[in-house]
């Protein structure tokens, strides 16, 4: 299955809340959708979840168009809205049942499929509690679990994360993974920048409705080609002081500090650069504990490439 | 056992999923039980009061007692159903709309017209719920003597029309889009209206069971068809434009509002002009004239304010062929569609009414039909000529200022300009009062005929060159948006994937 989204552009007057946008994902893949305030994010997921109508453009999903057979897309779509359910006087377990009955699920099958969604999110425990009861951790698994209900390919989370505690958010993290690994797409925007580069397979980062990145996460740190540079973490097991020495004598290596328990060198050059580097230092008797690149720093590149205007 | 189990299985999945929800909502929360066991409380206390405090009742001769037990019973309950039962949908529905609760219903396959369907059905459960507790006690009545058994069951009937009216009212106020000063003003005028409406039903009961000849009177049952007819109408109309507004903007939002006006206008005129020959009398035909050239004036700023291109979504479902693409012109959302077939449905009605009038002119009542006409149609050659220039001021010269959306409010500052403003200039130019000072300066009101008849021929006139003017110099727009109205163009539906969430999802729209 595949999402595509083409020449997106969503205009309300003369504010261009989406303009010209074009990025795809498949399945399997947790794709991030970054940027600040008032890029378009929610714009562009409303658009995906059939909620609002482009201006121009399309996304399909797996070849339905959302904007000229809304009907079908909606059937492979589960929206998570960043708002939380506010229903009275009502269950969890019947809000589920309603929302399945809603998707035109029937019995039995109903009863079975609201079961192992509630087994899945681990909401068992509290099938039985009123909604508004619960706690916004909860109704966010709550909110999970209603998006699932009818078995989406893809799933549109629209900050899930927000306002989690720790516990519930790395619960959330692993829930999503288990997810991508039954093999659904998933397009998640969120302000915790960190969380997203842990589980994203690739990310687009917006600003003003422009795609300033798009890409698998690798890319998106180097702009998109094969990276030149790259920053290598080394640990000696022994002084990191004559590492660094050693390695500023080294070709290719621009600079080497020292951070922390461990030396960072500026490396100019591919990846067998960074194996004849690791080769050299062994040769030269440094015992290395570690020997690692640095992983793209999503929020380091977030603010570096968007400027924070909002439109 | 199984064949009952399947049946109930079934009937389970047929059930619109918006009542299953509301009902389940209605049994876990409090208010319903409240009202019901206080409603029940009280109808005991009342009856328990009358039969110890009054000695008479009961007695031979007097007549009274049941009548007058059935009144303050009604009164109650009509109080519960009236007041309660709407607030209580209306207050749901609102704070739902407020939320993005609508939106997760949009993502699913469920309708919009299931929604209101479900919010007005689940009311109307309710409904019967206070109903099934209340009739033990009015059927008591009966047997403290003075009303009958049909009186009392047409009586709650008429109740149960009303209320039913009053549920889709509240539901059609809460779904009116609004901020929460005007939610509070909406709630105010649906309290208004429904006081008014409850006052005016006992009024009437009253006069029936005490003052009039009853349900066995001549004229009783034709009123009461005519109120029916009228009332299930208004009933339908509050329906879908309900579901016009909760609909998502980029989808077909006027097609529903406008067949059922379309329906309506032909089984109520019909029926109009049917009655108008049995009783030989123009009046049912000046009611649908009256009544047709309203909802036209109230469609017409509606009209203006809809959108002016078609989106996708809606261009999906343009007909190919061309006559039904022409048709589907007229009714399908869009604001060039939205005024032909306002001008198409009031001159209609216009042709109609005065053929009929030259047609049978020996009615009594011939000159009332023609003072109808007189009136009626240039007050919507006064409010179509209003709302043309107001759309075309937004789009020649404030299309920046004002969205196609808030049309009507640019229309009805016009009006309202074309009301004071040239009165001012009168009274300051010819220092005479309203009722003095020339036609001439009045002549802009949108009610300018109805100050007496001389204006009226004057403002025929006015309106009529007015509406012309208009009328060509906005024909380029109109058959512009006439030839962009196509379907998009065809491209083969995708494979669907060989493992569909919902392969045959049931339908929840039943």
């Amino acid at each position: 299955m595949k999402v595509e989204v083409n020449n997106l552009k969503r205009h309300f007057g003369t504010t261009r809340a989406v303009d010209d946008i074009t990025f795809s994902f498949e399945s399997g893949q947790i794709f991030g959708f970054v940027g600040p305030n008032g890029a378009g994010k929610t714009t562009t997921m409303r658009i995906l979840a059939t909620l609002d109508e482009p201006t121009a453009g399309d996304a399909t999903i797996n070849g339905h168009s959302v904007v000229e057979r809304p009907e079908h897309a909606r059937r492979m779509i589960g929206y998570m809205p960043d708002n939380l359910p506010v229903h009275r006087d009502i269950s969890v377990h019947e809000y589920l049942d309603f929302f399945a009955r809603a998707y035109g699920i029937g019995s039995p099958k109903r009863q079975q499929v609201v079961e192992s969604v509630e087994e899945f999110t681990n909401l068992m425990g509290i099938r039985e509690k009123m909604l508004n009861a619960l706690s916004k951790g909860m109704k966010q698994r709550v909110s999970l679990a209603r998006a699932l209900v009818h078995d989406p390919p893809l799933l549109i989370m629209d900050e899930p994360a927000a306002g989690l505690d720790p516990r519930a958010r790395v619960e959330l993290r692993e829930l999503l993974k288990v997810l991508a690994q039954q093999g659904k797409a998933i397009l998640i925007s969120s302000h915790i920048l960190t969380e997203l580069a842990e589980i994203c397979d690739g990310a687009v980062i917006i600003e003003k409705g422009r795609i300033l990145r798009a890409g698998t996460m690798h890319n998106i740190s180097h702009g998109g080609d094969a990276p030149t540079h790259r920053t290598m973490i080394i640990r000696n097991y022994g002084s990191n002081e004559e590492l660094c020495k050693a390695l500023l004598e080294m070709p290719h290596v621009e600079a080497a500090r020292l951070v922390g328990p461990s030396v960072e060198a500026d490396v100019a050059g591919d990846e067998e650069t960074c194996c004849d580097l690791l080769a050299e230092l062994l040769r030269r008797n440094f015992r290395i504990a570690e020997f690692h690149q640095r992983k793209a720093d999503l929020e380091e590149l977030f603010m570096t490439i968007t400027s924070g205007e909002v439109q | 056992m199984s064949a009952l189990t399947n049946i109930f299985s079934v009937v389970d999945d047929r059930m619109n999923p918006i009542v299953v929800k509301e009902l389940r909502q209605a049994v876990a929360g409090k208010f319903v039980a409240s009202v019901l066991m206080l409603f029940l409380a009280v109808q005991l206390a009342t009856l328990g009061l009358f039969l110890m405090l009054d000695d008479s009742a009961g007695a031979a001769g007097n007549f009274e007692a049941g009548r007058t037990v059935f009144m303050v019973l009604s009164a109650i309950l009509l109080g519960t159903c009236l007041l309660f039962v709407p607030a209580y949908a209306a207050i749901r529905l609102a704070a739902e709309r407020s939320g993005t609760q609508v939106d997760l219903l949009y993502v699913t396959t469920i309708r919009p017209r299931s929604i209101i369907w479900g919010k007005f059905a689940s009311a109307m459960m309710v409904t019967v719920l206070i109903y099934s507790a209340c009739l033990p006690f009015l059927s008591l009545t009966y047997l403290l003597r003075g009303i009958d058994l049909p009186t009392i069951f047409t009586l709650l009937g008429i109740d149960f029309l009303i209320v039913s009216a009053s549920n889709m009212f509240a539901i059609f106020l809460a779904c009116i889009p609004a901020n929460r000063v005007l939610k509070s003003m909406l709630a105010l005028v649906g309290l208004g209206t429904l006081i008014t409406v409850f006052s005016m039903t006992i009024g009437m009961t009253s006069s029936l069971i005490f003052y009039s000849g009853g349900i066995g009177a001549s004229d009783f049952w034709q009123g009461m068809a005519v109120f029916t007819v009228l009332t299930i109408a208004l009933t339908g109309l509050m329906y879908v434009i309900s579901v016009a507004m909760v609909s998502p903007p980029s989808s077909n939002r006027a097609l529903i509002v406008r067949v059922y006006l379309t329906a309506a206008w032909l089984v109520i005129g019909g029926y109009m002009f049917i009655w108008s020959r049995i009783i030989t009398d123009h009046a049912p035909v000046i009611a649908w004239v009256i009544l047709t050239v309203c909802i036209g004036c109230v469609a017409i700023l509606a009209s203006v304010s809809e959108r002016d291109a078609w989106g996708a979504r809606l261009r999906g479902m343009i007909p190919r062929n061309f006559l039904l693409r022409r048709l589907a012109f007229v009714f399908y959302s869009g604001a060039a569609g939205g005024v032909a077939w306002i001008v198409i449905l009031v001159a209609a009605t216009g042709t109609l009414a005065w053929w009929w009038g030259t047609t049978f002119s020996s009615y009594s009542n011939h000159h009332d039909l023609n003072e109808c006409l007189d009136l009626c149609i240039p007050m919507a050659l006064y409010f179509f000529a209003y709302a043309m220039t107001a759309m075309m001021l937004r789009r020649r010269l404030m299309r920046r200022l004002i969205t196609p959306n808030n049309t009507y409010a640019l229309t009805l500052i016009l009006m309202a300009i074309g009301t004071i403003l040239p009165l001012t200039i009168g009274w300051i130019v010819s220092g005479k009062t309203f009722y003095r000072m020339p036609s001439e300066y009045y002549l802009t009101m949108p009610f300018v005929m109805f100050v007496n008849d001389h204006v009226r021929q004057t403002a025929w006139w006015f309106g009529s060159v007015w509406a012309g003017g208009i009328l060509v110099m906005s024909l380029p727009w109109f058959f512009a948006r006439a030839r962009q109205f196509q379907p998009l163009p065809s491209t083969p539906a995708p494979v669907e994937p060989s493992e569909p969430a919902n392969p045959e999802p049931d339908s929840p729209d039943a």
